[in-house]
């Protein structure tokens, strides 16, 4: 159970390690990369690493705390095997 | 188990951790608004240029670098007059987006599309240039009765008012031949503001231009403001959307705030969408659908950035706290804020929007 509970609490605290990176990595890719914003004329390169941090951060967010639920019923409420 | 519990997650949570702040922001929080003013005039201090815009098109870019110092020059404004303890430090910074503003390679996009500066005696209409300039000098005026841009103020808004008075379709050019109901309500906000700060009722302009709007450009199934109209006979060629209708309430709140009020309600009514709690606003009425543009920004499932991002004034405007606080959440999800950097994703234009919206007039 302490076990479980250990994990779960690793895991919640990388998710939430990772979305600090990503809210770092946005911030420095929209204030030095990109220029001063970003629009249809951004190259492609730029645009891409943008948008990939930002669906990432934004899955994280929206699926983040579900599956860190999810991890914990399954690890604590996991009958023990007879 | 792991599933249900998975889904009733996502379904509740991501919505309150995004909904921090939201509630300071509508009841006018000053941390959270000078740390965002922060933000906005550390973008400013950056020596912007037109080039460092992204749009694909120089016109957009200069209208993008124009619309940063406008949009910062309102939201100080709204934080000077509604902070007489920060009323000195957001004035300065408010003249420094007038001077930017006033700068000639910022108004060089203007210029370069109408063929004479937007500034000199005798111009044509340059309905945006002027429109959106006119409203900042008018909310200066009201903080500074005696503004060193009074002698501007008085020409703009008399040179404003006598070409509205003569223009055959009652709607004056953003550019030679293109008509933008939208940046007519600028228009109007910066006579109305001009009224109250000179006195000069302009003949009755603004009351039957405003009128005028209301009969002819609002949609009457929808409620919604027709974003283009021909230059010559003043027939929609484009379809009510969101992103001008939003933009346009927000503008009107200087002007009739009843009809801001009813376009407000219209885009909540007809536009706004709230999945898992986090609300959006279509570009497009449901059921008409159309592409993205450089006014509504990229749709995702119709859901626009730009009537989104304007409709946090439409809240504000209808006091309706639940409405303001879907669209905040949102505002989180996507513009990643960072404390005094403003949002992550929103640059200089994005963060300056968001200054002037999130401190828009609750009722005027």
């Amino acid at each position: 159970m302490r076990r479980a509970a250990l994990i779960v609490a690793l895991v919640a605290a990388l998710a939430l390690l990772l979305h600090e990176v990503l809210l770092r990595m946005i911030a420095g890719v929209g204030s030095e990369a990109v220029g001063v914003a970003l629009g249809p004329g951004t190259p492609p390169e730029e645009l891409a690493l943008m948008g990939g941090f930002v669906l990432l951060r934004t899955g994280l967010y929206l699926l983040g705390p579900g599956a860190v639920a999810a991890l914990a019923s399954t690890l604590l409420l996991r009958r023990r095997a007879p | 188990m792991a599933l249900v519990l998975f889904v009733a997650v996502t379904a509740l949570v991501p919505a309150r951790l995004a909904g921090c702040g939201g509630r300071a922001w509508f009841d006018d929080d000053p941390d959270r608004q000078d740390e965002l003013a922060d933000a906005v005039d550390a973008w400013l201090a950056r020596d912007l240029e037109r080039a460092g815009y992204a749009t694909g098109s120089p016109l957009f870019d200069g209208e993008w670098l124009f619309a940063s110092f406008q949009m910062a020059g309102l939201g100080y404004g709204q934080l000077a007059a509604s902070r007489p303890d920060q009323r000195d430090r957001y004035l300065a910074s408010m003249e420094r987006t007038i001077d930017g503003m006033l700068a000639e390679d910022v108004r060089a996009f203007d210029r370069e599309r109408w063929g004479e500066d937007p500034l000199a005696e005798g111009a044509g209409h340059h309905a945006a240039y002027l429109g959106y300039l006119g409203m900042v000098l008018g909310l200066h005026r009201i903080l500074v009765p005696d503004s060193r841009y009074a002698g501007l103020h008085d020409r703009l808004a008399g040179q404003l008012a006598s070409h509205l008075a003569a223009a055959p379709i009652g709607l004056l050019e953003t550019y030679p031949g293109e008509v933008y109901p939208v940046d007519n309500c600028a228009v109007l906000a910066t006579l109305a503001l001009h009224t109250r700060v000179a006195g000069d009722r302009h003949d009755g302009v603004v009351e039957a231009t405003t009128a005028r709007l209301g009969r002819r450009w609002i949609d009457p199934e929808t409620g919604l403001l027709i974003q283009a109209v021909d230059a010559s006979t003043g027939e929609p060629l484009d379809r009510p959307r969101g992103s001008g209708s939003a933009l346009a309430a927000y503008f009107l709140s200087f002007v009739d705030v009843s009809l801001a009020r009813s376009l407000a309600e219209a885009v909540r009514d007809e536009l706004a969408v709230a999945p898992l709690g986090f609300g959006g606003v279509l570009e497009y009425p449901r059921g008409t659908g159309g592409r993205g543009d450089i006014d509504s920004g990229p749709l995702i499932a119709g859901v626009g950035v730009s009537p989104t991002g304007f409709s946090i004034a439409c809240a504000r405007l209808l006091d309706d706290r639940g409405w303001f606080l879907r669209l905040h959440r949102t505002a989180r999800l996507f513009g990643a804020p960072r404390g005094d950097a403003g949002f992550a994703t929103g640059g200089p234009l994005g963060n300056a929007i968001m200054l002037a919206m999130l401190t828009s007039p609750r009722a005027l």
